[in-house]
């Protein structure tokens, strides 16, 4: 599949779904912005991979052919029901090959004996161009002469429909000149060649056989048969002029056989939307490309339900979510796919929460996009979960600081309060915080849980005492000690910072916060006796500490007793 | 404004500088763009615009690619050289070969930062290229010798450092992922002063062109702030801008009062304050809330734009 087709065609598809209407879309509109479609395929196709360009190219030209087809039929609708010019239009668009061969006769000295002067000059008529079919035969030496006479003034005599006449006028005109043509061709021309091209202006059909090679279709040449057989034909007979032309060029060579291709043009002759639908999601190797954006087009017009297709709305959404479910087997295409997730009322919030999860997080900006994505459609809970998977990320690398970033952001408690708990016992060991910066700045962040006020107000404790601000320090660890959301582990961190405070040369604890020292000195040796306390060498290490933890607050309430 | 569908995602946009000894017609039309998130194909490319003889449109041509590894988070473009980070710790050294139009790589160092680069700044003073990364640290590396081993400096941070810029002689500010602005001594390599005031990520900073004190930084939340690192550093002014992270910030060139931002919302933003760093009016140059997040801008001296977004289209207008 390509990018460039992808990428470019999702600014169209995001430009239909942004333009909220209350109104369906009109013809107009829908006519412009098929034709956007139509100049992104035409755009992809110069933009194919030359290496295995081969196939994808065939792909992108069918569909082209198939989407400009469907527009003739089912959007772009003449009034009068002509369905002609515009056919004629799509097989000049879709067979280019003609003008460069053009210029290649054009460019040779004698241009009437190029080899192929005459094919050239027959696919013009056939096409329709009489204009250029008229400057090429004045080019031949023999223009002057009788037989040159006739059949350039019939050329020029070809009635075009159009500029507000009555199609009535026209058919009169028309069958008037269809009758010269027949009569000229009975008549007979002696050259093989004007013979030719008088037969296809009468609308004989072994005529048509005879140059079959020159419309290398069936589609081609059923166009071709009836610029000259039958101009104002109605819609409703061109699936029967469909099947006879795929007759006549399946009879002409035994081989020839329909692809699906074929299969899916004739079910648009057939005017069967759904089987054209069918068809393609079926045949066509472009990852559902064409289905999705022309049956969603036809959403927006209303159109579904004009061709009277069952549950239209459903049938819309569930391309959508295939191929944006295709998309995101791309390791990069997945915001692209997300505009055809949100696309889908039904069901697209629930497939995009679905693969969003499947992302790879390779990188934190990568992880926030997926986030903003996320959070704009209210999705939480993947959110945290993105923010949890960063976080555990970095602690699988023992970054403690990113990890405690991330874990705050995802708001989820039990990594939060893990990864506080490492922190705390960092400090334990090497008396400081493996990061200040994340503590520095958590402010009301640090509400998310119990361990985390901990946390931060011990930092702020420890920042305190730097500053020697004894006083203001020693109330904020009094309330972290009497408070007992300390972790049991920590504890003995807490009671030893006391001891410098009760130590202070000025007083700053009062009687009734050495009392609540005390208190949770006892209640902590309580419990290492009631519990088996594990950790035996911080154990050996706190019972000296204790003892001077004793003397401390004996002292410390002397003093403040003497002070009362 | 031009649009070319470029079928990558393009993490940076850089044009080409242009030194007074190179300008030569079309010189200035060619710049340099990384890409992002493209597996194992992800690229550097050089393009260039090219004005028709005939009726005088701009067309944007690609001239040359060639492929690199890992996500492209850094492009600076100096002289005659660029030199590209990746978010898997490499960093390489190009050279902009002429008249071929063509990329040259010079030097490549495997290991500039154990979990990923993620911004760099060209020391015109040192000559050199100073690179922070998510390790916490910065490294500097020489561009008169290369073949040293670049230097690094202890680890600043225990988050991700996530920007950088350079502001004196011996003076960088880089910016981390727990909201802090740090100012690093490269001499002493000691943080001589330390910003912060949300726990979020810094994800841009830019001194201000004529008075190097005054400091822009954009978050992760979409908030401007203006920072004055004289007198112990007091912040002058915050803006919530935009509602998603801030990939880009820069100073107008020849205009200390203009600030552009681009963001993840997909809004390209035109900041005009006053002389005293107040807030004045902003101005939207293109995108609105919710469109395509835009991953990177840069405007020349002709005021010329170049920007990218994520739905792979690379844009091309005057400011």
């Amino acid at each position: 599949m390509s990018r460039a087709l992808v990428s470019e065609s999702s600014f169209v598809f995001k430009e239909i779904q942004d333009s909220k209407r209350s109104e369906p879309f009109s013809k107009k509109d829908l006519i412009k912005v098929s034709h956007k479609y139509r100049s992104v395929i035409h755009a992809a196709i110069g933009k194919v991979d030359a290496r295995n360009g081969d196939e994808q190219k065939l792909v992108f030209n069918q569909i082209e052919i198939i989407w400009h087809l469907c527009e003739i039929l089912f959007i772009d609708i003449h009034q009068t029901g002509i369905l002609l010019p515009q056919l004629l239009a799509w097989i000049r668009w879709h067979h280019p090959s003609v003008n460069r061969k053009t210029e290649a006769i054009l460019n040779s000295s004698t241009p009437h004996t190029h080899s192929n002067y005459w094919d050239v000059v027959t696919t013009f008529v056939l096409r329709g161009e009489v204009e250029n079919a008229l400057n090429l035969l004045k080019l031949h030496p023999n223009s002057k002469q009788n037989e040159f006479v006739i059949v350039l003034e019939l050329l020029r005599k070809m009635p075009v429909f159009g500029g507000g006449q009555a199609l009535c006028e026209y058919n009169m005109r028309w069958q008037a000149w269809s009758n010269e043509c027949q009569f000229r061709f009975e008549s007979g021309i002696d050259d093989a060649h004007l013979q030719r091209i008088v037969g296809l202006l009468a609308g004989d059909v072994p005529t048509f056989k005879y140059v079959l090679h020159l419309t290398d279709t069936w589609y081609h040449l059923m166009v071709s048969l009836l610029l000259y057989t039958d101009p104002t034909f109605k819609e409703v007979d061109i699936s029967v002029f469909a099947q006879q032309c795929v007759d006549i060029y399946l009879s002409s060579d035994p081989d020839k056989e329909l692809t699906s291709f074929d299969k899916i043009l004739i079910a648009a002759f057939n005017y069967d939307l759904m089987q054209v639908i069918m068809e393609s999601s079926f045949a066509l190797k472009d990852n559902w490309w064409f289905v999705t954006h022309f049956v969603d087009l036809l959403y927006n017009g209303n159109l579904l339900e004009f061709y009277e297709l069952v549950e239209a709305s459903k049938l819309r959404e569930s391309l959508i979510l295939d191929y944006a479910n295709s998309l995101m087997s791309h390791s990069s295409l997945w915001l692209i796919a997300v505009d055809y997730f949100d696309a889908c009322p039904i069901l697209g919030k629930q497939h995009l929460e679905l693969t969003l999860e499947r992302i790879p997080i390779e990188d934190e900006r990568k992880a926030l996009k997926i986030i903003q994505v996320a959070e704009r459609r209210n999705l939480r809970e993947l959110v945290k979960s993105v923010k949890k998977i960063v976080s555990i990320k970095w602690l699988a690398r023992n970054r403690l600081g990113s990890a405690l970033v991330w874990a705050i952001r995802s708001e989820d408690l039990a990594l939060t309060t893990h990864i506080a708990d490492l922190f705390l016992k960092h400090y334990t060991k090497y008396r400081k915080f493996p990061d200040e910066d994340v503590l520095y700045n958590l402010g009301p962040l640090m509400l998310i849980c119990d361990r985390l006020i901990f946390l931060g107000k011990y930092n702020e404790f420890s920042m305190l005492r730097k500053q020697c601000l004894l006083q203001e320090a020693g109330e904020i660890l009094v309330s972290l000690i009497s408070s007992k959301i300390s972790p049991k582990f920590f504890l003995p961190t807490l009671l030893t910072d006391s001891i410098v405070l009760l130590e202070a040369e000025k007083q700053i604890l009062n009687s009734d916060q050495t009392f609540q020292i005390l208190a949770a000195l006892e209640d902590y040796t309580c419990f290492n006796n009631s519990e088996n306390f594990k950790d035996e060498v911080d154990l050996e290490s706190f019972k000296e500490k204790e003892d001077i933890l004793r003397l401390a607050i004996s002292r410390n309430m002397a003093r403040s007793l003497i002070t009362l | 404004m031009l649009i070319e569908y470029v079928c990558n995602k393009l993490s940076r946009v850089r044009w080409r500088p242009v030194s007074d000894a190179l300008i030569q017609p079309g010189f200035e039309t060619s710049f340099i763009c990384g890409t992002v998130d493209g597996g194992e194909c992800n690229k550097l490319m050089l393009w260039s615009l090219e004005t028709s003889s005939v009726d005088e449109s701009v067309d944007i041509c690609l001239r040359h690619e060639l492929p690199f590894r890992g996500d492209v988070t850094q492009i600076i473009a100096f002289d005659n050289l660029a030199f590209v980070t990746s978010n898997v710790g490499t960093g390489n050294l190009y050279r902009f070969s002429e008249p071929s139009g063509k990329l040259i790589e010079m030097q490549k160092w495997d290991n500039l930062d154990a979990y990923g680069c993620t911004d760099a700044v060209y020391a015109p003073s040192l000559n050199s290229v100073i690179i922070c990364g998510k390790e916490g640290a910065i490294r500097i590396v020489d561009i008169n010798s290369l073949n040293n081993e670049p230097k690094k400096s202890k680890i600043l941070s225990q988050t991700s450092l996530e920007c950088i810029e350079f502001l004196s002689q011996n003076e960088v500010i880089v910016g981390n992922e727990s909201g802090h602005l740090k100012v690093l001594d490269l001499r002493t390599n000691d943080v001589s002063m330390s910003l912060g005031y949300s726990l979020c990520i810094v994800s841009c900073v830019k001194k201000n062109p004529s008075n190097n004190h005054i400091i822009a930084s954009g978050n992760d939340v979409g908030v401007v702030s203006l920072w004055d690192l004289r007198n112990n550093a007091s912040h002058l002014l915050h803006i919530s801008a935009h509602s998603s992270l801030i990939s880009e910030l820069h100073y107008k060139e020849n205009e200390n009062n203009t600030i552009i931002t681009s963001s993840y919302d997909g809004q390209l933003l035109k900041w005009i304050l006053s002389p005293s760093s107040q807030f004045k009016k902003v101005d939207s140059i293109m995108g609105k809330d919710g469109d395509s997040p835009i991953n990177s801008f840069h405007i020349n001296i002709n005021n010329d734009l170049i920007f990218s977004t994520d739905n792979e289209a690379l844009y091309f207008g005057q400011l």
